[in-house]
């Protein structure tokens, strides 16, 4: 049964992903990406100011999600949009070349996540054959549509905020948050420069644009998405805050914040590290947000290809991803300086001027709507898989 | 995806996660493996570091008997727990001889106590408590404490009532002392912080053993001063207590005060805290509130049933005894002052609160603080 | 020749030649006037004495006509409440073979069937798999008529569709497919009925098979139809706007769509205080929970994350598993199994060898398996606690068994890494799973909010006032207070 009246209860038609659930995107899951690596290279490059640092990359972030909210409601889908004006080819070089750029954002979250398996789920460093289980669950999420980002948002309240908000409620009691003063301690070149170097982690524009081909905007929506955005900006400043106060300047040290954070909370010397059983929680949302630039540069490979069925190209990208960690895995440092260095403008470009650029080529008010047509994106993946 | 072969494929997983739940070979240490530290002790010997190690051994435990192994003629560390030495360059290569004499995986991710000799005190302890940093693995909520002499010597001490020695010394470092003003305790985490921040200057406890008729008996009423990293004073068991008072809140401490040639003792129920700092033209201030309130606990001579009753307030011990706590807080202040150690973290204070002065007096700021504290006694009735 | 013919004889030869086994038997008679007559039913089967009185007794007693009007005195003189005039063998065989009574009268062309119906059933008793401490004490049973009154006793509505086909070549098994006209939801009905009239099957011995045949996730662990066996239970949710299925033959009744979340509610939630619903609910989530999770992170804890415990907790454990042969994980698997054997094997016995075989599981397994040093007290008492954890929710046991057992394997291979993606990989399965349009895990993966009063939090009654919207129902309101009349 598709889209069959039930369906029509809690979405609209040929939506997949309504404004409830980007709303819980937005303040969620984009928040928890930023948890593992983030704070403590906030730490090192803007010490004290990190915040401010993080207001900056957030801000760049809010450019592209504002651009392309706006774009929602005056004219719909962006990349449906080009393909009307501009024709079909230019519509597949732009996915083709998209394709490579989701599969370079999805680099840092899997190499962090890969060494964050080691220090959170071991006492000691296991073979690579241990992350092996993630690719095969981002084989099966490629494989599926964009239904599963919307409904695995919907997940995000019991898999982020509530342990989330244990963890930093653990934590504050040992923090000291006179830490964070002064409030401007360095130049604020210095956390631009901080908020230019880990701009790679404040380009959710990237995700979102591809992303928003399954969003059809509603009277109204603005509503939810705004203040959820901001309530994701808030949540990650509250955790970085609550990082630094129980760090300081050790936090430069601290790789993996999200599991470094609520380790000293009292009790858990009698009750052991239930911490990490909310961590591990809220790893399975951090799950999901890595292999989303994977699901959706097999999106937009199909889209490119006009290829109906999903799981070949995902499972042939899960095999080469193997191969690549497998090679790769040892040069972390290499890859992230290459990241922080070279490629901050790329993300920019892609993240941020690209929706910019959307909006102010194809998105003015007067105008057709442009939705993504069910016949020619449905894939047989959706239904079976 | 057809069904079908979604299931195939998913039950070709599964034997595979077969084969590897049986063949049981992904790195995996079985705990009965591990030696689990739950305390070292580092000393210096020359250029090389020495640990000694409280371990417990998850083999060993339930045997009759305190010691299942003992190496280099070192005593055992209680039921179930062993003691073993490593030397090394690093703290790191001293560890992997303790691998290599037991046989054991060591794990620090429950080792709950440091103890740093004054070899290891002379010079920057962080030459060797780096490794605890770097190392993802071991806890850095690690209490942390001082010996004069050989550290070693406090972990093969004797408990009085049997068990580890890292048990019984937690217990002298643990919160309640804390509370009652008796320990300035410290932990790796809080210590690193401030050798990293800009007074670079923060305290451990100092432990020393006291022969007992059952065992050997732990104190920590003192304490060892550190800046930069390096020992450079210590406090005395009035001075700690002083000190502790403006930085811990107290919970039914004691307090005694000769009043009237009498000594007397009060019970402090709370305290409350208030350190201001701040910039007066060129003068830096850091003035210190603090009130106690507190109530007589017992006289050294007996009182008449309207004396017991605590109907009235005791305002002339309270009195002395703010008198008598403002002057231990201002000779431990000068204690600190004359060795150069910030001991209300006041170069802190100064970065976070009077930023734009900071260039002006960090390096300064110790010698030209202008430091004046107000104490006040209140009844809890 | 396929329709009767006004040959007695000849009738009889026919219906005997479609039914010749020996069961079917005949029982002979004259009217007043010699007209011969004869009754077909299965041994067994049929209500004798009632057929003597009603139909035998009647007919020996009246002259029969000659012509067309032997027919309607015919009719007329069988006092049966239930009775129906056939014309064709192929109905006359169907007839014989579901219970009824068939009688050939001689110079007619047409056969009465009447419903004397004397099957074999049991009584109307408490379900064995869904016990309510408070709360109605009938269930289910074989029988679909019985199963059907017992529906339409609970929803006396005209509204109350009960629509009867016949599926299985040799079972002619009957399926009826139950539903509130106004309320359900059409897409879900219509789709429900296409599927069974797709299922060619030659039998069809239970419910679980017409499951099996109209689910849309033919391969999955979890189930996308519901079950029960309580006609309050099968009530109230057609009347949330579902389609039920009663098969004849079988206990367990159908009901779709089918979330997850059911398996979490209990019908006794409706008849207790909405606080102590609720806290049933959240108990019995967390006991699913710690089924699943318990055994694997056991050997998380021992094999790769020491720290999960404390080290008090570590220690004593690691001295009771001090002399154990196999590795943690190993132990775990092992001990495991011998859970599913006893469980398996306390289905299946003879109830009086059951007391000593639990005799022999509780001592000889248990003590003296630790005695001997072969198995560890923590393990058993940890897979001891997540087999009662599991049958806190009894109706998810076949599927938490073969999860449990996932994740055992895949916490003692790969650890608390692997432990966790299999957790992601199996919540994801289940939010992109639908069951007959509607999401497994709904209301909460989409979130329906006017649902979540009534999924793993239970609101007082009044508050529930509208039906789930998740099931579509054009008719939404169920409850309301009358207002006072002035």
């Amino acid at each position: 049964m598709k889209n069959s009246h039930t369906m029509s209860a809690t979405n609209t038609k040929n939506t997949q992903i309504n404004a409830r659930q980007l709303s819980f995107f937005c303040a969620l899951v984009l928040p928890v990406g930023k948890l593992l690596e983030l704070p403590s290279l906030l730490t090192s490059y803007a010490g004290g100011d990190l915040l401010i640092a993080a207001l900056l990359g957030s801000a760049v972030e809010f450019l592209a999600f504002l651009a392309l909210v706006l774009f929602a409601k005056r004219r719909g889908a962006p990349i449906e949009a080009l393909e009307a004006r501009c024709g079909k080819p230019t519509a597949r070089i732009f996915l083709g070349v998209y394709t490579l750029f989701l599969l370079a954002f999805s680099v840092l979250p899997l190499f962090d996540l890969e060494r964050f398996s080691h220090a959170a789920f071991s006492d000691t460093s296991p073979t690579f054959f241990t992350f092996t289980p993630f690719l095969v669950l981002a084989g099966f999420i490629c494989a599926k549509g964009l239904k599963g980002v919307g409904r695995s948002a919907d997940l995000t309240p019991i898999l982020c905020l509530f342990p989330l908000l244990l963890l930093i409620a653990m934590s504050v009691g040992q923090a000291d948050f006179s830490r964070l003063l002064p409030v401007v301690e360095k130049p604020i070149s210095v956390s631009a420069k901080a908020a230019w170097k880990t701009l790679p982690y404040f380009s959710s524009g990237g995700l979102l644009l591809p992303l928003m081909s399954g969003y059809s905007y509603e009277k109204g929506d603005e509503k939810k998405l705004f203040p959820a955005f901001f309530a994701g900006i808030l949540l990650l400043l509250l955790f970085l805050a609550t990082f630094f106060a129980t760090f300081g300047l050790l936090g430069e040290t601290e790789h993996f914040a999200l599991m470094k954070i609520g380790q000293y909370f009292p009790a858990l010397r009698f009750i052991g590290r239930v911490d990490l059983l909310l961590v591990y929680l809220v790893t399975v949302a951090l799950f999901y947000y890595t292999a989303l630039p994977l699901q959706l540069s097999v999106e937009c490979f199909c889209r490119c290809f006009s290829i109906k069925n999903k799981v070949i190209p995902s499972a042939a990208l899960c095999v080469g991803l193997y191969f690549a960690l497998l090679f790769l895995n040892k040069y972390n440092n290499a890859i992230h300086a290459f990241f922080f260095s070279w490629l901050p403008p790329v993300f920019l470009i892609f993240s941020t001027l690209l929706p910019i650029a959307f909006l102010l080529l194809f998105g003015k008010k007067d105008g057709g709507r442009y939705e993504m047509n069910e016949k020619t994106n449905n894939h047989k993946g959706d239904e079976k898989a | 995806m057809s069904g079908k072969w979604t299931v195939r494929f998913f039950l070709a997983m599964i034997a595979v996660l077969i084969f590897a739940f049986f063949s049981n070979d992904f790195n995996l240490v079985n705990v009965q493996k591990t030696a689990l530290i739950t305390a070292l002790a580092i000393d210096k010997d020359g250029d090389k570091f020495s640990l000694t190690a409280i371990v417990a051994n998850p083999a060993a435990q339930g045997d009759n008997g305190g010691n299942t192994s003992e190496k280099n003629g070192t005593s055992g560390g209680g039921n179930g727990y062993s003691t073993v030495e490593g030397k090394g360059g690093t703290v790191a290569e001293a560890l992997e001889d303790v691998n290599a004499k037991t046989g054991w995986y060591p794990k620090l991710v429950f080792c709950r106590l440091l103890v740093l000799g004054e070899s290891f005190c002379a010079g920057n302890v962080f030459d060797g408590l780096d490794y605890f940093l770097r190392n993802e693995y071991a806890a850095k909520d690690t209490l942390l404490a001082a010996a004069d002499g050989q550290a070693k010597e406090i972990l093969t001490a004797k408990p009085p009532v049997g068990g580890a020695v890292s048990e019984a010394l937690e217990k002298v470092l643990a919160d309640q002392p804390k509370q009652v003003g008796a320990v300035l305790t410290a932990n790796l985490r809080e210590f690193a912080i401030s050798y990293f921040s800009a007074g670079k200057s923060d305290y451990i406890p100092l432990v020393s053993t006291q022969k007992g008729e059952n065992g050997d008996l732990f104190q920590a009423s003192e304490t060892a001063l550190f800046k930069d990293g390096k020992r450079i004073g210590k406090l005395t068991k009035e001075e700690t207590f002083a000190l502790a008072c403006v930085k811990n809140p107290l919970r039914l401490a004691s307090y005694t005060v000769e009043e009237k040639g009498v000594e007397k003792t009060l019970l402090i129920k709370n305290n409350r805290r208030k350190i201001q700092f701040s910039v007066d033209g060129d003068t830096p201030k850091l003035k210190v509130e603090l009130t106690v309130y507190a109530d007589l606990a017992d006289k050294a001579e007996s009182s008449p049933p309207s004396d017991l009753a605590m109907r009235e307030q005791n305002t002339a011990v309270f009195t002395a005894a703010a008198t008598s706590l403002k002057e231990q807080i201002e000779g431990a202040f000068a204690t600190c002052t004359s060795i150069g150690f910030d001991a209300f973290d006041a170069i802190g204070k100064l970065q976070k609160y009077e930023n734009n002065h900071f260039d002006e007096f960090k390096d300064s700021l110790i010698e030209r603080l202008e430091f004046s504290v107000s104490v006040r006694f209140r009844s809890i009735r | 020749m396929e329709t009767l013919s006004l040959s007695l004889t000849d009738n009889r030869k026919a219906v005997k030649k479609r039914l010749p086994a020996e069961d079917i038997l005949t029982f002979s008679f004259e009217s007043l006037d010699g007209v011969e007559c004869v009754l077909v039913y299965a041994d067994g089967m049929v209500n004798k004495h009632l057929l003597g009185e009603l139909v035998a007794r009647p007919l020996q007693a009246v002259a029969l006509p000659d012509g067309e009007s032997r027919k309607d005195v015919v009719a007329t003189t069988c006092r049966f409440p239930e009775i129906k005039e056939l014309t064709r063998l192929d109905e006359c065989e169907k007839e014989v073979l579901d219970g009824n009574a068939l009688l050939l009268v001689d110079g007619i062309s047409t056969a009465f069937s009447f419903g004397a119906k004397l099957l074999p059933v049991r009584s109307v008793t408490e379900p064995p798999t869904d016990v309510a401490v408070k709360g109605p004490r009938e269930g289910f049973i074989e029988d679909v008529k019985t199963n059907m009154a017992l529906v339409r006793k609970r929803l006396k509505s005209p509204d109350l569709r009960l629509q009867v086909s016949r599926i299985g070549r040799r079972s002619d098994t009957a399926v009826c497919l139950c539903y509130l006209e106004g309320i359900v939801n059409e897409d879900v009905k219509k789709t429900v009925e296409e599927r069974l009239q797709k299922v060619d099957v030659d039998i069809l011995p239970d419910s679980s098979y017409v499951a099996a045949l109209i689910s849309e996730r033919k391969h999955s662990v979890f189930r996308s139809v519901g079950t029960t066996e309580r006609p309050d239970v099968f009530a109230a949710k057609l009347a949330e706007g579902r389609v039920g299925v009663l098969v004849d033959g079988s206990p367990i009744a159908l009901t779709l769509p089918f979330a997850q979340v059911e398996d979490f509610q209990s019908n006794e939630d409706y008849y207790v205080s909405p606080f102590m619903a609720t806290i049933f609910r959240l108990l019995r989530l967390f006991s699913v929970m710690i089924a699943l999770l318990a055994p694997a992170l056991y050997v998380c804890s021992q094999l790769f994350k020491i720290q999960l415990l404390p080290l008090a907790l570590t220690l004593t454990i690691a001295k009771s598993a001090k002399d154990i042969p196999l590795s943690p994980s190993m132990e775990m698997f092992l001990v495991l199994f011998v859970l599913e054997v006893l469980k398996e094997a306390s289905i299946r016995m003879p109830k009086y060898v059951g007391m000593s075989l639990s005799v022999v599981g509780a001592l000889v397994l248990g003590e003296a398996a630790v005695s001997a040093g072969f198995l560890s007290t923590p393990a058993i008492i940890v897979v001891a606690f997540s087999g009662i954890c599991l049958y806190a929710v009894p109706n998810f046991v076949e599927t938490g068994s073969i999860l449990r057992w996932i994740f055992l394997i895949v916490a003692g291979s790969i650890g608390p890494f692997g432990l966790t993606v299999c957790v992601a990989l199996v919540l994801y399965y289940m939010l992109t799973a639908d069951s007959f349009g509607m999401p497994l895990l709904a209301p909460f993966a989409p979130i329906t909010p006017s649902d979540l009063k009534d999924a793993l939090v239970k609101y007082e009654l009044l508050s529930l006032s509208k039906r789930p919207k998740i099931y579509g129902s054009k008719n939404r309101t169920r409850l309301s207070l009358k207002e006072k009349k002035q």
